[in-house]
């Protein structure tokens, strides 16, 4: 039987380290090249200018109103309403209801970045609506207040 | 008199640094190299929790800065270039997201109005970039 000797006379077994710095190289400018960093937004349908305007019922629609303040009001109330007990507010409505349009209204003046808030509350509840097992469409409306 | 080499004194540049020195400068090429890209408008864009990955391929930029000043493609513009700038875009990638790059203190007037426009371009698909927010 034949038997596996080391063979003899040690003939230096070397990786060539040379090249090593040439592989980092090329694995730094390829993630370099390839990285981007991805866009984080909030999507949305703007509705068509030539479709048809549909009439809906007032009990079908949650206005949420961000005023020039910055302060929220659902419907018309007159208390503000925190930005935290927003999102409660609107699963509610919408598990009671699967044809609820939320309408944010804006006031021209306000910061857009309150309205974007409120909009994130609303995103919310859908997600945890969905997660919940209740699916709604999303009917999203924004709008910007008439003011004289 | 005759002139000999000199016996082989192995005489070697040293390598093992080579690589110190390549970093060092692609660091320093990496630092000061400024790639032509939108610059859009300085901004601090609101913060969300429910913002999702928009599709870089897809995006067309809008930027609103807080005095409401607009900016496409590097070019400060009014209200009424965006109706034909993003139909021009529109007509090149009808599935362009037009994606809305606002400073969170800026009036909501002047992103009603270009949404506006948009509607009149048919460019319907919006999305408003935000910063990522634990919650």
């Amino acid at each position: 039987m034949a038997r596996f000797r080391r063979r003899s006379g040690t003939s230096a077994e070397l990786v060539g380290e040379s090249a090593m710095s040439d592989v980092a190289f090329l694995l730094l400018v390829f993630f370099i090249v390839s990285t981007t960093f991805p866009e984080i937004g909030l999507p949305l349908i703007l509705p068509s200018k030539s479709g048809e305007v549909k009439q809906v019922a007032r009990t079908n629609v949650m206005q949420v109103v961000t005023a020039r303040t910055g302060l929220y009001y659902i419907d018309i109330a007159t208390e503000p309403t925190p930005l935290s007990q927003l999102r409660g507010l609107v699963k509610e409505r919408l598990a009671d209801n699967d044809k609820l349009i939320l309408s944010l209204e804006t006031h021209p003046e306000a910061p857009y970045g309150n309205m974007i808030e409120a909009l994130d509350e609303v995103m919310l509840a859908y997600e945890e609506l969905d997660t919940a097992g209740v699916k709604r469409d999303k009917r999203i409306s924004l709008k910007m207040l008439d003011v004289e | 008199m005759e002139l000999r080499r000199k016996a082989g004194s192995g005489a070697r540049i040293p390598t093992s640094s080579m690589a110190d020195i390549a970093f060092l400068l692609i660091v320093f090429f990496m630092v000061t190299t400024i790639f032509k890209l939108e610059q859009g408008l300085p901004i601090t864009l609101p913060r969300s929790v429910a913002g999702e990955k928009i599709p870089r391929e897809r995006i067309a930029h809008i930027w609103i800065d807080k005095l409401g000043t607009i900016s496409v493609d590097d070019l400060v513009v009014s209200v009424y270039d965006i109706e034909p700038l993003m139909a021009r875009k529109m007509r090149e990638n009808p599935a362009l997201i037009i994606s809305f790059n606002t400073d969170a203190q800026a009036a909501y007037q002047v992103v009603n109005e270009s949404m506006e426009r948009l509607k009149m371009a048919n460019a319907l698909r919006v999305s408003f970039t935000t910063m990522p927010e634990e919650g």
